[in-house]
């Protein structure tokens, strides 16, 4: 018996010294971001996850994101970081950098590892030198796509159009259609035309479609290498938007998005701009499914601009605090297969575009389709010029930082201001887009870096900057 | 001594009687002149300890962290190493947002306290007679804003005060009292609307601290103005005022405070920020909202704050003491 | 006076207070009460009913407050959701706990700040005071690095000791309250040998308005503090309270109202239990505290 019993003892010792290599050792893998709708989809991918990697196990933790934001430094102080986390820095761009600076990031991959063959699931070009790789190993990828997701679309209620007589499927093309339709619309059905948020910064999900078209949808120019809130191309957009107010035809109150897209949804308006995510948000948050989507109106004359698409979508990195890099790999290596679980289900719920995925087959939101093709099909967004990658060493200058914190916001807080009240914006825009150019230059000064940096005049709003120049 | 209607002369007489007989005795028994001494000493240390330590830890050393952080240029992440001296204060001092956030902080505390207090002291009063029914249902109506969380509160009221499709201006305008929509939450009526909100939201909390300090009041008191004929406006000036005066001084001082930090709610109903910009508000809009976070411009701006109030409160009351002697 | 004076007061009293004297006065207090109530409980009600509505009835409906189509999963949806049931447990220790100490602790410090002079009771007493001025913007960074320091992260303990660290109003609060007791109570109570201890003992009764004002405010606010036990509980989730709970239905995109009004109504019952039990200190005549 008591041999027996030895035995057992010596096997069951045996396997734990010899038989649990690192690769049966269970391990767990915090993963966290802050997009608690989709925790139940997290759940489902996990449990696919660990299915096919039955010694790891997966939390996935959601939080609201300005607390996401502010206990993430807290997390890494007290040892309690995440093995893999959501993060987008001060500069969407520069975030890797800042990442690194902190000392909060590691490799996506072990030491050593292959990633070619992964690399060959984004289109050409996603992955750049400091922008989300060091010395050719990854530190990020680009998550949801740059050119399709992000604000710049123009959503449409159609009972209220068809109620106006209008057809939804022809919809204004240009700034005086749209104004035009507004007017029909507003003397058709007796209800407003548009559901423009103004509180806080919100004002930006209805000006950068409309700036964009004339300009860009940036407060600085990256073709002259200033802040140009007082260009004449923008000032017009604004003018033109505050045609809108003048003539009531606008949802009144200084609402925020929530308001707006409740008016909207209850039939109080017929047009909402906002970004690509409005699909998914109108079905699921406000029981509306009867919308249309369209591009942004261009300028009478002819479209003079783009809206921004840069590196933006690096979101995912894995935490220097994590102990697991080869887990950690395996479940980015799951995350990323571009006919995978997460991809097709992240896809088929409408919760955004991939950058890695083919879009268009896996979404079912026909609506959703529809701003997949205006994106492609119009270009409303065109790849721009990024200083940092003309001049590495931009890395660490404060310049932009430093005229952005002379009062955030600024430029969207007067414009609210001036539509509510129906006031006057052009001496504003001037003395903000001056004092901003002030300080940005003595920054550049003091840090001994060159605007012309920061300018890139070959560069036309309307056509991709060819990334040839960046030899100069 | 059962006369049920003495003259108004005689009844003022009689209350300044007894309100000076009180004085003395609150000198006389004010133990002030009582010393610490041996045994005693110990148990002092020991009931101040517990509270003390907590206190410190908790709310005065992180007063401290504020101060040395609003020396310094800090994100949160990286080490607290970009010190800048009084620059933060500088660049607050120019900053005429902040300054804004100021006044329209002071204005905003003013007027809930001024609105809130007397409201909160009659429906104390109300709800305490013995002659009345169903107080605590009553009482928990007025509890009951306390407990709606204020992204909530936010929601409603946006949705009661819109201009177009409002409750509120329904009524006003099918009523007749005016003729177009009120922007209730626009730039001349928001602040005015956000302090009506406000009462609203917390006059429950200082219905109970009234409540509280209307039990201090002997019950004797209010028999003998009733029987020597004071009517309830009379036992309220000569009875209740003057003996809960000790601690309804601390009551509007907590209610200024407090009404200082409004945050909340500021953020939650949607106005112009020109015209409902607090300091809280300011603070994380400016600093804490968006990365970079600027956790020392933050702290800068709660301490300049906070200073330049307790330095202004403390020259009113030293006035105010001055007067009275 | 006598005690036949007074006797024959209280006779007359409870002549007085007939309840046929008073009915008069009740219904139009009633009245009046009634519709103010109404106004003033209708964001509270509206509050509770969005708990049963669908997402798209906010819109359409407004400030209606009852549900076209009532929806009734949606308070047992947030409760599993947000892992209410371990969140509410916890929540109720942290407020039970924190309250507990906060009264008692403030209670023996304003006793003492009010009836003795000593050195430095000046000082404790301005600062208290001084300190409620100032909005700390980033009072959760030094508390971690105090807790982090202490090793009591993660820990049931830390979260405790850190909601418990406030209470400055309320021991001006008792301060106030304990002057205005005068000597001759405790003359009496020195005489029959209390000592330090039970002469506090005596005075305890004779505060219960404000105990209860601060068992409700400190319950109330420990019951929906978020910064704390979310910051300290980094390594442990399970510790989390409800308000932190909350924070589920906040999506990236859009919040969850629904749900977010079943949070709450789930979250609301025991503060509103404790509100409705503590103020039945608040009675007149439960105490007469001073004899003539």
């Amino acid at each position: 018996m008591k041999k027996i019993l030895l035995s057992f003892i010596m096997v069951f010792l045996l396997t734990g010294v010899f038989g649990i290599s690192a690769q049966d050792e269970q391990v767990t893998l915090r993963v966290m971001s802050w997009s608690a709708e989709q925790q139940e989809f997290y759940n489902e991918a996990i449990a696919e996850f660990e299915a096919e990697y039955p010694n790891i196990s997966v939390e996935w933790e959601t939080l609201e994101q300005s607390a996401y934001r502010e206990s993430m430094p807290l997390r890494f102080q007290s040892g309690d970081a995440p093995d893999i986390f959501f993060w987008l820095g001060a500069n969407r761009v520069l975030t890797m950098a800042e990442l690194l600076d902190q000392e909060w990031v590691q490799p996506l991959v072990p030491e050593g590892t292959d990633t070619s063959e992964w690399m060959q699931r984004w289109p050409a070009g996603s992955f750049a030198e400091g922008i989300n790789m060091v010395d050719g190993v990854p530190y990020s990828f680009p998550f949801n796509d740059n050119k399709i997701w992000g604000a710049g679309y123009m959503y449409m209620n159609i009972d209220v159009w068809e109620a106006a007589g209008l057809d939804v499927t022809s919809p204004p093309e240009t700034r005086s259609e749209l104004l035009d339709a507004c007017r029909t619309i507003v003397a058709e059905t007796g209800t407003f035309c548009m559901a423009v948020p103004l509180d806080g910064n919100q004002l930006q999900r209805t000006w950068y479609p409309l700036a964009g078209m004339a300009m860009t949808d940036q407060f600085f120019d990256i073709q002259t290498g200033r802040y140009a809130i007082d260009d004449p191309r923008l000032l017009g957009t604004f003018d033109y938007l505050q045609t809108f107010f003048e003539e009531d035809l606008v949802v009144p109150g200084f609402n925020d998005q929530t308001f707006s897209r409740g008016a909207f949804a209850n039939g109080q308006a017929a047009i909402y701009f906002d970004g690509a995510w409005m699909p998914s948000v109108f079905r699921n948050s406000f029981d509306f499914e009867n919308v249309a989507v369209a591009a942004p109106p261009v300028p009478d004359e002819g479209r003079t601009g783009s809206l921004a698409q840069t590196y933006s979508e690096n979101k995912f990195y894995v935490s220097s605090q994590n102990e697991h890099p080869e887990a950690a790999w395996s479940f980015i290596e799951f995350m990323t297969r571009p006919d995978g679980f997460f991809a097709r289900e992240y896809l088929a719920r409408g919760f955004g575009t991939l950058a890695y995925a083919d879009n268009a087959e896996y979404i079912e939101d026909p609506v959703f389709l529809d701003v997949i093709e205006i994106a492609n099909q119009q270009d409303i967004r065109v790849l721009y010029p990024e200083p940092v990658v003309a001049c590495p060493e931009l890395v660490t200058s404060q310049a932009l930082i430093e005229a952005e914190n002379i009062r955030r916001n600024w430029e969207f807080e007067e414009m609210s201001l001036a539509l509510s009240e129906g006031s006057d914006f052009a001496a504003t825009a001037q003395e903000i887009a001056a004092e901003k150019n002030s300080v940005f230059l003595e920054t550049l000064e003091e840090e001994g870096f060159d605007p012309a940096c920061y300018a890139f005049p070959e560069f036309e709003f309307t056509a991709a900057f060819d990334t040839a120049n960046y030899e100069n | 001594m059962s006369q049920a209607s003495l003259n108004a002369d005689e009844t003022h007489s009689r209350w300044a009687i007894w309100r000076a007989r009180q004085r003395e005795k609150r000198i006389q028994s004010i133990p002030y002149n009582q010393r610490v001494s041996g045994g005693t000493r110990f148990w002092v240390i020991a009931f101040l300890a517990p509270f003390l330590l907590l206190y410190i830890s908790f709310t005065l050393w992180p007063l401290l962290a504020t101060i040395i952080y609003s020396l310094f240029e800090w994100d949160g992440s990286r080490p607290l190493t970009e010190f800048v001296g009084l620059e933060n204060y500088r660049s607050l001092i120019q900053n005429e947002i902040f300054w804004s956030s100021f006044r329209n902080t002071l204005v905003f505390a003013v007027l809930n306290t001024m609105i809130k207090l007397p409201l909160a002291l009659f429906i104390a009063i109300l709800l305490t007679q013995r002659w009345v029914w169903l107080k605590r249902i009553f009482r928990t109506v007025f509890f009951a804003p306390l407990v709606v969380p204020v992204a909530m509160a936010g929601l409603i009221f946006n949705f009661l005060l819109d201009p177009a499709f409002g409750a509120v201006n329904d009524a006003l305008t099918t009523f007749g009292i005016v003729d177009r929509p009120i922007t209730f939450l626009g730039a001349r009526y928001a602040m005015i609307s956000i302090v009506l909100i406000s009462v609203w939201q917390i006059l429950g909390q200082y219905m109970i601290y009234w409540m509280a300090a209307l039990q201090n009041v002997p019950e004797e008191l209010y028999e003998a103005a009733e029987i020597d004929g004071a009517n309830e406006w009379q036992k309220l000036i000569y009875v209740t005022l003057p003996v809960i005066r000790p601690i309804a001084i601390i009551i509007l001082f907590l209610s200024f405070v407090n009404a200082l930090k409004v945050f909340g709610l500021v953020v939650a109903i949607n106005a112009p920020s020109a015209a409902t910009r607090v300091v809280s508000s300011f603070i994380y809009n400016q600093a804490l909202s968006e990365p970079p976070f600027r956790y020392g411009f933050a702290s800068a701006a709660a301490v300049l704050f906070g200073v330049t109030v307790l330095i202004a409160v403390s020259v009113q009351g030293y006035f105010v003491r001055k007067a009275r002697d | 006076m006598t005690t036949q004076q007074m006797s024959i007061r209280s006779a007359y009293f409870k002549k007085i207070l007939r309840p046929g004297r008073f009915l008069k006065y009740n219904l139009v207090i009633l009245i009046g009460l009634s519709l103010v109530s109404f106004l003033w409980m209708y964001p509270f009600l509206w509050s509770v009913f969005t708990a049963f509505k669908t997402d798209g009835a906010i819109w359409n409906a407004g400030a209606t407050l009852l549900p076209d189509e009532w929806v009734w999963s949606n308070i047992p949806d947030a409760w599993e959701k947000a892992n209410f049931s371990t969140y509410f447990f916890n929540t109720v220790l942290y407020s039970v706990s924190a309250t507990t100490i906060v009264l008692i602790t403030t209670a023996m410090c304003g006793y003492v700040l009010a009836r003795y002079r000593f050195f430095g009771r000046n000082i404790i007493y301005g600062v208290v005071l001084a300190t409620l001025f100032v909005p700390i913007a980033t009072v959760i960074i030094p508390q971690f690095q105090l807790v982090k320091t202490l090793g009591l992260l993660n820990t049931r303990m830390g979260v405790i000791l850190a909601l418990s660290g406030g209470g400055g109003l309320y021991v001006l609060l008792f301060t106030s309250f304990f002057s205005t007791i005068p000597e001759e109570i405790y003359d009496a109570a020195k005489i029959d040998g209390a000592g330090f201890v039970q002469q506090f003992r005596i005075s305890l009764p004779l505060a219960k308005p404000i105990i209860a004002t601060v068992v409700i405010f400190q319950f109330m606010q420990t019951w929906n503090e978020f910064n704390v036990p979310l910051v300290f509980t980094f390594g442990s989730p399970e510790l989390r309270n409800l308000a932190v709970g909350m924070y589920a239905f906040q999506g990236e995109f859009a919040m969850d109202w629904p749900g977010f009004a079943a949070g709450t109504v789930i979250s609301i019952i025991p503060v509103l239990l404790v509100f409705f039990f503590f103020q039945g200190y608040f009675v007149r005549g439960l105490q007469g505290a001073v004899k003539q």
